[in-house]
């Protein structure tokens, strides 16, 4: 392309000369650097580590599980059994807030919602923290049996008084523990010990493949291992 | 690279393939179809959804896609308020239930999340089932979850609750005492209900003036009546087909809707183990038959034959085997008068009757369900001659001895007409729709002053009776249920009425004044029955077990009644002259009760690769005769109606014999079954209830497209399908490895090594029948949407799996046909996966082609690309049309996939994964054999699918490679596929050799 010179009717239909110098410049120092901005912004502020992390929805009952499973010490698995049995975890039935608040605090406000519920049959609409995508098949039991505790993916919810995600649940997140599970695994009936260092009491890796109990522990890296 | 088009050219060896005419004759249209993976045109969206549409459509997704924030929507946990027992979230409960159909009763397993059923198996403990399933039983969960079932009583259109019905019945109930039951008429289905037979009786005895009616459009009535002719009574016959060497079927499809086809398939299966059994032990199959059935295709001998010919048939059976010295007794001078068959008739008849002679009291002969009476006390003679009474067949009790059939029905419209029937309760059924064409009873209905129609939908009947009621499906209600050899199970409820609805015995319960629950009425019945002192607990091993136990009824002594039987067969009429048309109930709709069932509706028939909708099925010279091609409609007439209906030119259809099938063309179906395909019962009279002679056929001109498969995803004609016969295999076993010559195999890339488990599914085609099962049960198993009768003519059906039916040899009009499923190999070296430009289809360890749908970009490279035409692409969002109550049916181990997606066989991994975190957990480093069993293994009949470690040298699997018949598809390509199959032998009889 070339600029015509004056006289021309045409013209004024022309980029002026000095165009040809300063839109170069313009997309090297302007948009390149925006297009870099972008890009690195939304890898940033787009990815779970910064949408999810620190997500702490309010709940329909203040429950708190730094009282119940911190101070008083509940095991996780008191109301989140189904963790060792099945692929969910599962948020426990009224029945089990009941069992000690038939006796405990049966006048608290808070409780309210607790024993409405018991009372009408109607279930407490808990609102999801920890939210993988649904085609993401994670099973609990298959990791609690081998040895992964709770707080590795949870963090310390005994010191939360309001649950709050503190791990992005990503897929780069899983693979990192699936290329090398055993910064991660102790001894399978330690996984609700939230106290624990995890480092510390991770199985002994003298030969670089994660065991528990003689058998090697062999977590899926293929599509499918989650996906299907 | 463009190439050249794929031309059919037929062998000289006769071992030709083809899947359809056109491939046959080499058609045009066929070459071009063959050439592409997708049709011309195959993203376009359909023809309804119009330009305006797509904006409004657009303008919404953006609307939606402006509002979603950053994050993904809240959701929220709603767990039980008190947890129900056994009950864990995540994990499947089963439950043994049982189902009527086909007029027998199949023992069930059905899957239960949280309380929603989702997937029915069958219960390997019932006899009838023996674990296995069909494509009917398999779609049957569907049903229950139909957005168009009825969700209340209704007087007329008008909503009534159920209070309003209960009134309304005890006030029947009452008046009809008063009259002694004058006036009353209550038509049921062929139940086999004890609680049901037990109530009714109760009523009958009550109301000794009210006529109690059976009716089914697929009753065994003829059956019974034979039975009552030879033995003088109404027996069921039982056969036990894997002690037979010799079977002959007269038009009896035994291995889809006759007699307890699972059963019999089992059976069957049984007897072709030629591992076991050697060449010499292995069944032979003879099958008459005028329409081509699967029995017809899996048979080793077929003889095409009108329907109206086969009682002559059956005669020059007899007559032949008397040659051979079988005493016939009275029967024997009854057979001199037989008319003769034609030359290829009487070679086929003599070859079966010496073969059925060779193998006395091991072989079986048969009669369908629409030849007449006189014909089944015929093969009862002939199975009493030859001393098969007491090994291959066995004759039990009937479930009761009340009037049922056509003539029944007309008899009571008659009565309906002349004002003698003032009530009438209809417990099930449809007969506004099914009544034999001369009953007239959707008029005769009109004429009742109050009717009242159970039924789960508001249908054609419901909408012409005064009151309509709406009854609970099978999973939902108590009730009891006998098969055919008297093994009576429990059903039990999977679910609450998900809309209110009540069983018939609840009804029968208010017309006798009381009103108790199924439950109890069920519970009563077999309180009554059981000399157990502690009840509870046997009913609670019934229904875990889901049979009583020994509750089979035992065999009866039968005595040869020939006399009567040689007085039916002079009374049989001559065969009358010209065309005929047969009726047979249809393989996606049953009689119609199926039409609103959108799985069994795309389901391509096993024979015709037809979908959505029915035809008249005539053979190609009859097509070629009158200048019709497929698709053409043409009217049928016969005995003063006629109807228009398109034609489908079936190779191997019996010439001068029309094939009709019985269940569309219904006015008030639903979403799914409105308007498809059409009704053929004004042709079918109470006289001529099965088969119908003197028929018209008259072209048309007008022609309509019919949606049928048989031309896509074709093998382009490429030896895959390898068969041989006993003799080959005797000689040469290794027959089916002999593939085209190729250079050594060797890959450009490093080739895996598998060190763990290695999956593989092996498909035994010489058990493979081609039923269907397998393609409902993966459809069931992993959240296959339908596409719709347009979506299936433009080739985009979703089944994961697919049965090729091909038709050998050069003959268009006489084929023999080998079927065989088709699903993802998980090649080794997978030529999907070396073209994927992002990464979504890659290899498992463990050797599972995966495929991460939330990966795919949807270029349809792998497609393209995969020798087997296995995958499949969404190209439109067929899920989210989903009605909310439909997605209670969706596998939640399974993604359901959007608009854009590739998708193929999984190899079920849902249920690998499961088995192998099972095996972690209780720690084993190995998933034991037989720990994984794939949903179409587990639906399959025959257990011609095998799946499990290669590895694993003990395994099931592994153990089927070892076999000669082994092969495995294209193997020239080095591809190395997972799925192998086992060459099909048939069992030729020498002496029909050249026929």
């Amino acid at each position: 392309m070339h600029c015509a010179s004056g006289g021309d009717p045409m013209a004024r239909y022309l980029f002026p000369r000095w165009s040809n110098r300063v839109v170069p410049m313009a997309i090297v120092f302007g948009l390149a650097p925006m297009a870099a901005a972008a890009t690195g912004g939304l890898y940033y502020y787009g990815g779970n580590k910064h949408l999810e992390v620190g997500y702490s929805p309010e709940q329909p009952v203040a429950y708190s599980h730094k009282l119940h499973a911190g101070d008083l010490g509940l095991d996780c698995r008191y109301c989140h059994g189904n963790a060792e049995r099945s692929a969910k975890a599962s948020v426990p039935p009224t029945e089990t807030c009941m069992n000690c608040h038939a006796k405990v605090r049966t006048d608290s406000l808070k409780l309210l919602p607790v024993r409405e519920s018991f009372a009408t049959d109607k279930p407490i609409p808990w609102v999801r923290v920890h939210n993988l995508p649904d085609y993401a098949y994670f099973d609990h039991s298959a990791h609690t049996t081998v040895g992964v505790a709770c707080v590795s993916c949870h963090g310390r919810v005994d010191q939360m008084p309001r649950v709050k995600q503190t791990e992005p649940l990503s897929m780069g997140f899983c693979l990192d523990c699936h290329r090398d599970p055993a910064p991660n695994l102790r001894d399978p009936s330690l996984v609700t010990k939230m106290d624990l260092d995890v480092k510390s009491s991770a199985v002994s890796l003298a030969t670089g493949v994660a065991s528990f109990n003689g058998r090697t522990v062999t977590p899926p890296l293929h599509c499918s291992g989650c996906h299907r | 690279m463009k190439r050249a088009p794929y031309s059919h050219a037929p062998e000289a060896s006769g071992k030709n393939h083809w899947r359809s005419l056109g491939e046959l004759h080499g058609a045009e249209a066929f070459a071009g179809a063959a050439a592409r993976e997708f049709p011309e045109g195959a993203s376009e969206g359909p023809s309804a959804l119009g330009r305006r549409r797509f904006i409004s459509l657009m303008g919404a997704s953006l609307a939606l896609g402006g509002l979603v924030g950053c994050r993904r929507p809240e959701e929220t946990i709603v767990p039980y308020t008190r947890a129900p027992e056994e009950v864990i979230p995540g994990k499947p409960l089963y439950f043994a239930t049982a189902l009527p159909l086909l007029g027998t009763a199949f023992g069930l397993i059905v899957e239960s999340h949280e309380g929603r059923p989702t997937k029915i198996e069958g219960n390997p403990r019932h006899p009838e089932s023996q674990g296995a399933t069909s494509a009917f039983l398999q779609a049957s969960v569907l049903d229950l979850y139909d957005p168009d079932r009825s969700d209340s009583p209704r007087q007329g259109a008008e909503k009534r609750t159920w209070n309003d019905a209960t009134a309304l019945l005890r006030k029947v109930g009452e008046e009809a005492k008063a009259k002694s039951g004058r006036g009353l008429a209550i038509l049921t289905e062929a139940h086999r209900s004890p609680t049901l037979a037990s109530l009714l009786t109760e009523l009958g005895k009550a109301l000794p003036e009210a006529r109690i009616v059976r009716y089914e459009p697929f009753g065994r009535d003829e059956a019974r009546e034979g039975a009552r002719v030879a033995f003088g009574r109404p027996l069921e016959t039982v056969l036990d087909l894997a002690r037979a060497k010799v079977i002959v079927t007269l038009d009896a499809d035994l291995l889809a809707v006759s007699g307890s086809p699972l059963k019999q398939a089992r059976g069957f299966a049984a007897g072709r183990d030629i591992e076991t059994l050697g060449t010499a032990g292995m069944n032979r199959l003879y099958a008459v038959e005028s329409a081509f059935s699967i029995t017809g295709a899996a048979a080793d001998h077929r003889l095409r034959l009108a329907s109206r010919l086969t009682p002559r048939l059956a005669l020059a059976l007899t007559r032949e085997l008397s040659k051979h010295g079988v005493d016939f007794g009275e029967l024997g001078p009854a057979l001199a008068s037989t008319a003769g068959l034609d030359e290829r008739a009487e070679r086929m008849v003599k070859a079966i009757a010496a073969d059925l002679a060779a193998h006395r009291g091991e072989g079986l002969v048969v009669a369908g369900r629409g030849q007449p009476a006189s014909v089944h006390a015929v093969v009862h003679a002939l199975n009493l001659a030859l001393g098969n009474v007491g090994k291959t067949v066995r004759h039990v009790a009937a479930f009761d001895e009340a009037p049922s059939g056509p003539a029944k029905v007309v008899e009571l419209a008659a009565a309906m007409r002349a004002g003698e029937v003032d009530t009438l309760v209809i417990l099930g059924g449809n007969p506004a729709y099914d009544a034999p064409a001369d009953s007239q009873f959707a008029d005769a209905l009109g004429k009742v002053k109050l009717s009242i129609h159970l039924a789960t939908h508001r249908d054609d009947t419901g909408a012409r009776a005064t009151w309509h009621l709406n009854r609970a499906h099978a999973l939902e209600s108590w009730s009891d249920v006998r098969a055919e050899d008297g093994t009576a199970s429990i059903i039990q409820p999977l679910i609450a009425p998900i809309f209110g609805g009540r069983t018939e015995h609840e009804v029968v319960d208010l017309l006798l004044g009381r009103g108790r629950k199924a439950y109890e009425l069920v519970r009563a019945t077999w309180q009554g029955a059981s000399s157990a002192l502690d009840f509870d607990k046997g009913f609670r091993r019934a229904l875990h077990d889901g049979l009583w136990a020994e509750s089979a009824s035992p065999s009866e002594e039968v005595r040869s009644r020939f006399g009567d039987i040689a007085r039916a067969v002079r009374a049989l009429p001559a065969a009358a002259e010209g065309v005929e048309i047969t009726f047979h109930p249809d393989p996606h709709v049953y009689d119609g009760r199926f039409a609103n069932n959108g799985w069994l509706q795309e389901l391509p028939c096993s024979m015709h690769k037809l979908t959505w909708g029915n035809a008249a099925a005539i053979s190609p010279s009859m097509a070629k005769e009158h200048g019709i091609e497929d698709g053409d409609i043409v009217t049928l007439a016969a005995a003063g109606a006629e109807i228009r209906i398109p034609v489908l030119v079936a190779p191997g259809q019996a010439e001068g014999s029309i094939a009709l099938t019985v269940g569309y063309g219904r006015r008030h179906v639903g979403r799914v079954g409105t308007g498809v395909g059409t009704d053929v019962h004004p042709l079918r009279a109470s006289g001529a209830f099965n088969i119908v002679t003197g028929v018209i056929l008259k072209k048309t001109g007008e022609h309509t497209t019919l949606a049928r498969t048989q031309e896509h995803f074709t093998m382009e004609g490429r030896n895959v399908a390898r068969e041989g016969t006993a003799e080959e295999f005797a000689k040469h076993p290794k027959f089916a490895k002999e593939g085209p010559e190729h250079p050594p195999l060797l890959s450009l890339w490093k080739e895996r090594s598998y060190e763990g488990q290695a999956w593989g599914l092996n498909i035994d085609l010489n058990t493979c029948i081609g039923c269907n099962a397998c393609v409902t049960a993966c459809q069931a198993e992993n959240n296959i949407p339908i596409v719709g009768a347009e979506g299936v003519a433009d080739s985009r059906e979703m089944h994961w799996m697919r049965i090729d039916r091909y038709f050998t040899g050069n003959e268009a009009t006489e084929p023999a046909t080998i079927a065989q499923p088709m699903l993802c190999s998980h090649c080794e070296n997978a030529p999907c996966e070396q073209v994927c430009p992002v990464g979504a289809t890659t290899h498992s360890p463990e050797g599972l082609n995966d495929m991460a749908y939330n990966r795919c970009i949807g270029t349809k490279y792998c497609a393209n690309n995969c020798p087997f035409k296995v995958r499949r692409f969404n190209f439109l969002d067929y899920t989210s049309g989903i009605a909310e109550i439909g997605k209670m049916q969706i596998n939640p181990d399974v993604t359901v996939r959007s608009r854009g997606v590739m998708e193929k066989c999984t190899f079920c991994v849902q249920r690998i994964n499961h088995a192998k975190i099972d095996a972690k957990k209780a720690g084993q480093d190995h998933v034991k054999d037989g720990a994984i069993v794939t949903a179409c293994q587990q639906a399959c009949p025959t257990q011609a699918i095998r799946f499990g470690d290669l590895n694993d040298r003990s395994s099931k699997v592994a153990r089927r490679l070892e076999s000669p018949r082994m092969y495995r598809l294209l193997e020239e390509l080095n591809i190395k596929p997972r799925v192998s199959y086992l060459a099909r032998i048939k069992n030729l009889n020498p002496a029909l050799e050249g026929a």
